[in-house]
């Protein structure tokens, strides 16, 4: 029977017998979001190639430990994740807020620019950017919440699940967090900079 | 609806989160309320944006190495499984299992030696000498009672005597008080050596299943060829059977 129709608890199973082509299928079924998620909150490759790495070891080693009843394969991925994640955080300091830029070299926002398609697209990704950036500015606990709920669509409850928390907590730091968030991007847009990025 | 009730739905309004007559009333009060019309623009710019952010990184995943990496450390950890098989046929566990061969062995040539006739209890007649089988030929009833290496013969008995008394006759092995009474005399058994020069002999009392005449040459009723029945073995120093002797239980 091909893995791709095996469930997540199938593979496990079989992963646990020593299946390494379960394993396999169990990867690269669920690290891309287990990298995105680390990409997201650290800001750094090397550090989520290191968490993802780091969360399917445990996987190896403590997979008999997963309680299905308690939640899903890829809530328990995504805690061991986090708990990673802030501890690289706490260790290597990644978070670096935007700062402003002491030279003034940095270019600053005019506004809307012309209707011009490849302007548009140019605008487009330096709106990402900002966003990328301002997420990264944010204290890590409102980041967590809102790496999970608005850029990996997770239910209230699936993030409470993750982060180990009320669902009324994960609104509460979701609401505080966009607004934190807001306020950045509207601080950046009207001066840009993107040097205070860890990339 | 009005504005403090707007504003704690504002975000699940935006990120499509909010439905039913709850979204209706939420919008219904954008349309009538510049302030919360404006919050309402700004939590769907930011949703658009973080949207925006989650499609330019939806590609992203981790590089080949890491797979491999992990594939590697999977093999390790699973290699040792096979080792604890190995450890099992340890020298300790080997030794082990020779000494409880040996004792099984010894227990059972202690039993055998069990079964073998006792000497002589009654004390009547004269205590006959060892006697060697006689040639390979039919026995005549009444003859050859072999005694055991080492022990005192056991005294010569007949069949007709031993239907004389009233007990039957103590022959061959006597176990637990049983009383038997033998019928005929030994028989040699066809393809069986030859004894050699001072050759001593040993009387084993068995049971057998009819059928297993076969495999010592002699012919088998086969209606009775599963019914078990007792012989009396007389076995060469070489351990290999020389003649048989039927025992026939008999019962008061």
């Amino acid at each position: 029977m091909s893995e791709q129709n095996l469930s997540d608890q199938d593979l496990l199973n079989r992963m646990m017998g020593g299946d390494e082509a379960a394993f396999t299928a169990l990867y690269r079924r669920r690290q891309p979001a287990v990298y995105r998620f680390a990409l997201q909150m650290s800001g750094s490759r090397t550090t989520a190639e290191d968490v993802t790495q780091e969360v399917f070891m445990v996987l190896m080693r403590e997979g008999r430990n997963f309680d299905p009843s308690r939640g899903s394969l890829p809530a328990f991925l995504y805690g061991i994740a986090r708990n990673h994640v802030l501890r690289c955080l706490e260790r290597d300091q990644l978070y670096v807020p935007a700062a402003e830029d002491p030279d003034g070299s940095g270019e600053e926002a005019s506004g809307p620019a012309a209707a011009d398609s490849a302007l548009d697209d140019l605008l487009r990704n330096e709106r990402v950017e900002s966003v990328r950036g301002a997420v990264l500015g944010l204290p890590a606990h409102y980041r967590e919440v809102l790496v999970l709920c608005d850029l990996h669509e997770m239910s209230y409850e699936q993030a409470a699940a993750v982060l180990g928390c009320a669902v009324g907590t994960v609104r509460s730091r979701l609401r505080r967090a966009r607004g934190l968030l807001a306020e950045k991007l509207r601080t950046g847009s009207r001066k840009m900079n993107a040097a205070g990025c860890p990339i | 609806m009005n504005c403090h009730s707007f504003s704690s739905m504002v975000m699940d309004l935006a990120r499509g989160q909010l439905d039913g007559e709850a979204r209706r009333q939420a919008l219904a009060h954008a349309e009538t309320c510049s302030k919360c019309a404006a919050r309402l623009a700004d939590e769907r710019a930011l949703t658009a944006g973080l949207r925006a952010l989650a499609a330019s990184q939806q590609a992203e995943q981790a590089p080949v190495r890491v797979e491999a990496a992990l594939r590697l450390a999977f093999r390790r950890q699973a290699a040792p499984a096979a080792a604890p098989a190995v450890m099992r046929w340890s020298p300790r566990w080997r030794w082990a299992l020779a000494t409880v061969a040996a004792l099984l062995l010894i227990g059972a040539v202690w039993v055998l030696k069990l079964r073998t006739p006792a000497p002589a209890t009654a004390g009547r007649g004269p205590a006959a000498k060892p006697a060697a089988l006689p040639a390979p030929q039919p026995a005549p009833v009444g003859t050859v009672i072999l005694a055991r290496p080492g022990l005192k013969a056991a005294p010569a008995r007949t069949t007709a005597r031993a239907q004389k008394r009233k007990r039957p006759p103590q022959a061959g092995a006597v176990r637990n008080g049983e009383e038997r009474e033998t019928e005929g005399g030994f028989l040699p058994l066809p393809y069986a050596p030859a004894w050699g020069s001072g050759e001593s002999a040993m009387v084993v009392r068995g049971e057998m299943p009819r059928s297993a005449l076969v495999s010592l040459g002699l012919p088998v009723n086969a209606a009775r060829a599963a019914e078990p029945m007792k012989v009396d073995l007389v076995l060469g120093q070489d351990g290999v059977a020389r003649a048989i002797r039927f025992v026939r239980e008999s019962r008061r």
